[in-house]
C-alpha cells in the first residue's frame, strides 16, 4: 500500500517535472504567436495560452514526452483558441456597438510596440484584414520560420494548399498597403 | 510554365521554398517576363517589411504569467478508467443481498405475524437451502461466463486470480476463472514466462524478471512469449512447456484466445501501468520469495544435470550451417562455464548476425498463445525452422514469432539472408599534416577531454602488448596529464602559453603548448543532478572486475553526491529493466541494495538499454538540473540495432532536449572503444575507463565536479597564426575533432563540453620565421557556450613571443611531461612526424620524474615508455 502510494506520488511529481518542462519549452512561440494572431492583444494572448496549456495538462500523463506531435497540437489548439477568442470578443463587440456603449473592448489598442519602419508597422497592422486561416499560415511561416511542411501539418492541410494560402494573403496584404498608401496620399 | 502557374509560384519563390530547379526555372522566366518581376517587386515590398516585424517577434521573450503558469500545474489529470482491484470484502454479492433482504421480510413476517411463529424453524431450513441454491446458482453463472468474451471494459473485472506453475505452488486457483488470464510462472533469469507484456518493460515491474511474478491478467496472456531459459534448464523447460501449453489449451483458458483477443484493444501504456503498480502492490509480497527459492533450487537441480536434446538441437544447427568460426575466446568459455561444449550455429537475420559475433544463442522466434501446445515444436524437432542461435553464458533465449504478438523490446528478426555484422575493423590512424600559414592560417577544433585511451593504452601495456595505433589518441593521452594550470578565479577559461624547442619532431621545430584551463566551481555553485545509470548485466560483466568496479565506482559516487540529487538504475542485457525508480542520492542503502540485486548474464542489447534509460531520464527529467546518463559497460552490442548510426542518432536527439550521456568502460575484451567514444561525444559527456579501483575513485571522487558539472558547452579553439612570425603549424592529435576556420563562430556546430576545473590541452609543432623573436606568433581564440545561462561567449589572447623557451631544458618540468606525453603517443601512433624513438623520450622523462616526485603521473608516464620500448623490440 505503501509502495502504490509512493509511486502515485512519484508518478505525480514526474507528471508536474514534464509538463514544466513543456511550458518552459514552448511558452515563448505560443506567446509571440497568440499574441500576433490575436492583433497583439498581449492580455488576451496569455489567456489563450493559458487555456491550451490547460487542456494539455489534463490529458498529460507521466512518461508523455514532447515531440513533433506535441508541437503540432499546441500550434492547432492555440490557433482554434484564439480564433474561438477573436469570435467571441466580435460578439461582445456587436453587443456593445448596439448598446451605444463606447467600451474599449476591441482587440488591439492595449499594446503597441514601436516600430523602425513605418511600412513595416502598416504591413504589420494590415495583418488583422487577414482571415484567420490566412493569418495562421503567415505568421507559421514568418513568425515561427516553419517550412510549408511544418504548417501542413499543423493546419492539416495539404501543402499545396499551404503555398496557395499564403500566396493569396500575400497578395492580399499587398493590395491592402496599396490602397491605405494610396489614401493617404490622397 | 504558363502565367498562372508562374503567379502562384512567386510566394513560394520569393521564400525560398521551391526545389532547386524550379527555383531557377523561376528565375528564367523572370529575366524575361515583365509583368511577373512587376507582381514579384509588388510581393517582396510586402514580404520584407513583413518578415522584418515579425521576426522582431523573436526578440521578445513573453512568459506566462507566473500566477497563470501556477493554476495551469495545479490543473489534475483527466482520470483514466483504470481496472479496480476488488478485495474479496468489496467485491459485490447480490446473493447476499437477496438473502439479508429475504430474512428481513422473515423477520418482519414474523413480527407482524406471530401465529406464524411456528413456523419460523421450517423458515430457517428454507433460507439455508436458499442461500445453498444462491451460491450454486452463481458456481454456475461463473462456469457459463468462461464461455463468453472477455469483458471489454477493464472495470468489469471483478476478480484477479492467479495461479503458478512450478514447485508445489500449482492450482492455487482454478485456472479458467474468467478474469484469470494471465499465466504466472516465476522462473526468472532460468524461468519461462508466458504472459502479455514483458514485465521488465514496466517502470514498476521488479527489478530482475527472475523475481518477477508474472501476473495472469485480463486479455494479456493472450500473445505470449517466451523468455530467458537457461540452456541447462531447457530439457525441464520443454516439460513445463508443455504443461504451460497444456494448461492454456485444455484448462478453460482456451476460450481466451485468439478468437476473443483484438491487440487494438489492449489497455493503454499508462492504463496498464496503472494497473501493473496495483497488481504488483497486492502480488509482490505473495510471489518474492516462492520465485526465489524455487529459483535457486532450480538451478543446482539444473547444474547437476546437463541438458542433451538441447545440446543436441545445437549440435546439429551447427552442423547446419558450417559458417560460423567456432573459435571464439568468449564462446568457449561460455560452453565451459556450462560444463558442456557449446558451439555457436549461424542463422538467419539479425540474430543469426549476432550469433556470428559469438556471443549469445538466441531462438529469434515468437509464440502466438493461440498455437500455445506448439510451443514444443522448436524443442522436439530439432530440425524446425529455428531460424537464429546464438549461444551466451548460460542463457538460451527461446521464442517463437507471431504477428499478433505484442510490442517487444526485441523486433521479430525479419527473414533476411544472412548478413554479416559489420566487424570493427581497425581504420589507420590519420595525422595532421603540416599547414602552410600563407594558404591557411587558421587551425580550429573542438574540445575533448576524455582520458580513456590513455587507460585503454596503459591496460594494453600492462597486459604485455602494444596497443591497437587506431585506439591511441594524441589528444586523451595530453589531457590525462596535470600541468599545473591553475584555474582562474572570475573567468570562465584562462588560456597557458607555453613553448619551446621540440625535442622529438624535426630539427628546428618549436612546440607549443596551449592550456585552457576552466573555472573551478564550488559545490554549492552545482545544479541539482538527475543521474540515470545504466548498467551492462550482460554476462560477460558478472566477473567482479566488472560488475564489483561498477558498484565501487556508484558506492564512491553515492558518498559525494548532494542531498538534491537523485539517481536510477537501469539495467540491460537481452533487454533494458528499470532496476530503481528515480531515489533520492541520500537513500544509499537502497540505492545499494538494488544494485545487489543485478544478475548478469544474457547478451548486450545496448540499443534497447540506451532507449530505456533516455526514457526513464527523460520522464524524471529535472529542469534546469544536471541530467544525464551514465553507461557502464564492459563491450559491444550484440544484439538489437547493431547499426551504431541508429544509437548515436538517438543519443544526439535527447542531447539537444538536455540530456547528455558518459560513458565508462569497466573490464577488458571485445569493448566497441568506437562506439563508446563516439557515444560520449554524442552525448557531450566524458567517456572514461575503469580499469582499476584507484581509477574509479579518480574519475567519480576526485573528478567528479568536472564529471558532472559543466561550467561550458560547444567549446571550440581557433588559433589564427601569423604569417610573418609561423611558416607552417602541425597540430598533434585533435584529428578527429578538427573543424572548418568558418565553424569556429557558426553555434550550430556542436563540439565538446568542459567540467568545473578540467583543462584541455593542444601542442601544436610549429616552424618559426625569424621575426617569431619580435611579432606575435598569432592569437588563441576560445569561444563557448555557459552552460548556466547559455550565453555564447568568446575571449581572445595573443600568442607573444616571450612565451618561447630558448631551449626544451629551461621550461617548465610540466612542459616536458605534455611533450613527451605527446610524442609517445605519437610514436605509438605510428607518426610519420615523429622522427625520435622511445629511448630518447625515456632520456627526457627521467630528470622529469625526479622533479614532479609529487605527480605519480608523470612516472607512470615514464613506466608506460620504457614497457612501450620493451615491447617494440
Amino acid at each position: 500500500m505503501i509502495r502504490a502510494t509512493q509511486e502515485i506520488a512519484a508518478a505525480s511529481f514526474r507528471r508536474q517535472a514534464g509538463m514544466e518542462a513543456v511550458i518552459d519549452a514552448y511558452q515563448e512561440p505560443l506567446l509571440r504567436y497568440a499574441t500576433r494572431v490575436l492583433n497583439h492583444n498581449v492580455a488576451q494572448a496569455q489567456d489563450v495560452v493559458q487555456n491550451v496549456l490547460i487542456k494539455l495538462c489534463q490529458q498529460w500523463q507521466p512518461g508523455m514526452q514532447p515531440d513533433a506531435r506535441l508541437k503540432n497540437w499546441l500550434f492547432r489548439v492555440t490557433h482554434n483558441e484564439a480564433v474561438d477568442q477573436i469570435r467571441a470578443e466580435a460578439r461582445r463587440r456587436r453587443l456593445c456597438d448596439k448598446q451605444g456603449q463606447a467600451l474599449d473592448c476591441a482587440t488591439g489598442g492595449l499594446h503597441h510596440d514601436p516600430l523602425p519602419d513605418e511600412r513595416e508597422r502598416m504591413v504589420l497592422e494590415c495583418l488583422d484584414i487577414l482571415a484567420p486561416a490566412q493569418r495562421q499560415v503567415v505568421l507559421l511561416r514568418l513568425q515561427q520560420g516553419m517550412s510549408y511542411e511544418e504548417i501542413a501539418g499543423i493546419t492539416g492541410q495539404s501543402v499545396g494548399y499551404v503555398g496557395n494560402l499564403l500566396h493569396v494573403a500575400v497578395r492580399r496584404l499587398a493590395v491592402e498597403v496599396r490602397r491605405r498608401e494610396e489614401g493617404r496620399a490622397k | 510554365m504558363n502565367r498562372c502557374d508562374v503567379e502562384n509560384r512567386l510566394t513560394p519563390f520569393l521564400l525560398g521554398e521551391l526545389p532547386e530547379q524550379d527555383m531557377a526555372a523561376m528565375q528564367r522566366h523572370l529575366e524575361t517576363c515583365a509583368a511577373c518581376r512587376e507582381t514579384a517587386r509588388e510581393l517582396t515590398s510586402v514580404l520584407q517589411p513583413l518578415a522584418a516585424g515579425l521576426a522582431r517577434d523573436r526578440d521578445a521573450h513573453p512568459r506566462l504569467d507566473p500566477l497563470r503558469r501556477q493554476a495551469v500545474l495545479c490543473v489534475p489529470p483527466r482520470v483514466i478508467s483504470a481496472p479496480r482491484v476488488l478485495t474479496w470484502a468489496a467485491r459485490p454479492r447480490p446473493w447476499l443481498l437477496a438473502a439479508a433482504s429475504i430474512l428481513a421480510l422473515l423477520v418482519l413476517s414474523a413480527m407482524l405475524f406471530p401465529a406464524t411463529m411456528g413456523s419460523v424453524k421450517a423458515g430457517k431450513r428454507a433460507h439455508a437451502r436458499l442461500g445453498l441454491d444462491l451460491a450454486s446458482a452463481r458456481i454456475e453463472t461463473i462456469a457459463s461466463q468462461r464461455e463468453q468474451p472477455f469483458p471489454s471494459n477493464p472495470s468489469d473485472r471483478t476478480d484477479l486470480s492467479y495461479f503458478t506453475y512450478g514447485k508445489g505452488e500449482a492450482g492455487a486457483a482454478p485456472a479458467g476463472t474468467p478474469a484469470a488470464a494471465s499465466v504466472t510462472y516465476g522462473g526468472g533469469a532460468d524461468g519461462m514466462l508466458v504472459g502479455g507484456q514483458s514485465h521488465a518493460l514496466d517502470p514498476f515491474a521488479a527489478p530482475v524478471p527472475a523475481a518477477a511474478p508474472v501476473v495472469v491478467e485480463g486479455r494479456q496472456v493472450l500473445s505470449a512469449r517466451i523468455l530467458g531459459t537457461t540452456v541447462n534448464n531447457l530439457a525441464k523447460d520443454k516439460l513445463r512447456t508443455q504443461h504451460a501449453a497444456e494448461a492454456l489449451s485444455g484448462n478453460g483458458l482456451k476460450g481466451l484466445a485468439a478468437d476473443s483477443y483484438k491487440p487494438e484493444e489492449a489497455p493503454s501504456d499508462s492504463a496498464y501501468r496503472f494497473k501493473r503498480a496495483n497488481v504488483d502492490a497486492d502480488t509482490d509480497h505473495r510471489w518474492a520469495s516462492a520465485t526465489e527459492q524455487s529459483q535457486k533450487e532450480e538451478e543446482r537441480a539444473a547444474q547437476s544435470r546437463p541438458d542433451k536434446a538441447i545440446q543436441s538441437i545445437i549440435r546439429k544447427s551447427v552442423m547446419r550451417d558450417e559458417k560460423l568460426s567456432t573459435d571464439d575466446g568468449r564462446l568457449r568459455a561460455a560452453g565451459e562455464m556450462n560444463g558442456t561444449t557449446v558451439s555457436a550455429p549461424a542463422g538467419v537475420g539479425s540474430a543469426g548476425a549476432a550469433a556470428e559475433s559469438g556471443k549469445d544463442m538466441y531462438f529469434g522466434d515468437r509464440v502466438d498463445t493461440s498455437r500455445a501446445s506448439k510451443i514444443r515444436e522448436p524443442l522436439t524437432k530439432p530440425a524446425a525452422p529455428v531460424s537464429a542461435a546464438i549461444v551466451g553464458y548460460n542463457t538460451i533465449l527461446l521464442t517463437k514469432a507471431s504477428a499478433s504478438s505484442l510490442s517487444s523490446p526485441i523486433p521479430p528478426a525479419p527473414p533476411e539472408p544472412a548478413k554479416s555484422r559489420p566487424v570493427r575493423r581497425p581504420t589507420p590512424p590519420s595525422f595532421n599534416p603540416f599547414v602552410n600559414t600563407v594558404e591557411n592560417r587558421f587551425s580550429t577544433f573542438a574540445i575533448d577531454v576524455s582520458t580513456a585511451s590513455y587507460n585503454l593504452m596503459r591496460q594494453a601495456l600492462r597486459s604485455g602488448a602494444l596497443p591497437a595505433p587506431d585506439t591511441v589518441r594524441t589528444e586523451a593521452i595530453l589531457n590525462a596529464f596535470d600541468y599545473g594550470d591553475a584555474a582562474p578565479d572570475r573567468a570562465m577559461f584562462r588560456v597557458y602559453l607555453e613553448g619551446a624547442p621540440s625535442a622529438f619532431g624535426a630539427p628546428g621545430l618549436t612546440l607549443l603548448r596551449i592550456g585552457v584551463k576552466g573555472k573551478r566551481m564550488g559545490r554549492e555553485e552545482q545544479r541539482p543532478a538527475m543521474l540515470t545509470f545504466l548498467i551492462d548485466t550482460s554476462g560477460s560483466m558478472s566477473e567482479p572486475d566488472r560488475i564489483g568496479r561498477a558498484r565501487t565506482a556508484l558506492r564512491l559516487l553515492l558518498d559525494r553526491l548532494a542531498p538534491t540529487d537523485k539517481l536510477q538504475i537501469v539495467s540491460f542485457d537481452d533487454k533494458a529493466r528499470i532496476v530503481l525508480a528515480p531515489t533520492a542520492a541520500t537513500r544509499k542503502a537502497d540505492i545499494l541494495k538494488a544494485f545487489d540485486r543485478l544478475q548478469c548474464n544474457g547478451s548486450t542489447n545496448l540499443e534497447d538499454g540506451m532507449r530505456r534509460a533516455y526514457q526513464q531520464a527523460a520522464r524524471a527529467f529535472v529542469p534546469g538540473g544536471e541530467n544525464r546518463v551514465i553507461l557502464i559497460t564492459d563491450g559491444v552490442a550484440n544484439l538489437g540495432s547493431d547499426n551504431a548510426q541508429d544509437i548515436l542518432k538517438q543519443v544526439d536527439e535527447f542531447r539537444r532536449q538536455g540530456i547528455t550521456s558518459s560513458v565508462f568502460g569497466v573490464g577488458e575484451g571485445a569493448y566497441n572503444d568506437a562506439l563508446l567514444a563516439d557515444l560520449a561525444d554524442k552525448g557531450q559527456g566524458v567517456y572514461r575507463f575503469l580499469d582499476s579501483d584507484a581509477e574509479a575513485q579518480r574519475v567519480f571522487v576526485d573528478d567528479l565536479a568536472a564529471t558532472l558539472n559543466n561550467i561550458a558547452t560547444d567549446v571550440k579553439i581557433q588559433v589564427e597564426w601569423s604569417p610573418a612570425a609561423v611558416r607552417r603549424f602541425r597540430q598533434l592529435g585533435y584529428e578527429r575533432r578538427a573543424l572548418a576556420a568558418e565553424q569556429f563562430r557558426d553555434d550550430t556546430v556542436e563540439a565538446g563540453q568542459v567540467g568545473s576545473g578540467q583543462a584541455v590541452t593542444a601542442l601544436y609543432e610549429l616552424e618559426l620565421s625569424p621575426a617569431a623573436r619580435q611579432a606575435p606568433l598569432g592569437t588563441v581564440r576560445v569561444r563557448y557556450r555557459r552552460a548556466d545561462t547559455g550565453a555564447i561567449e568568446e575571449f581572445a589572447q595573443e600568442i607573444v613571443p616571450e612565451t618561447m623557451a630558448a631551449a626544451a631544458g629551461l621550461t617548465r618540468p610540466q612542459f616536458r611531461v605534455a611533450m613527451c606525453a605527446a610524442a609517445f603517443a605519437e610514436k605509438l601512433r605510428g607518426s610519420p612526424y615523429m622522427v625520435s624513438d622511445y629511448a630518447n623520450v625515456i632520456r627526457l622523462l627521467n630528470p622529469v620524474v625526479q622533479e614532479l616526485s609529487i605527480d605519480p603521473r608523470a612516472g607512470e608516464l615514464l613506466s608506460l615508455v620504457t614497457a612501450a620500448e620493451a615491447l617494440s623490440k
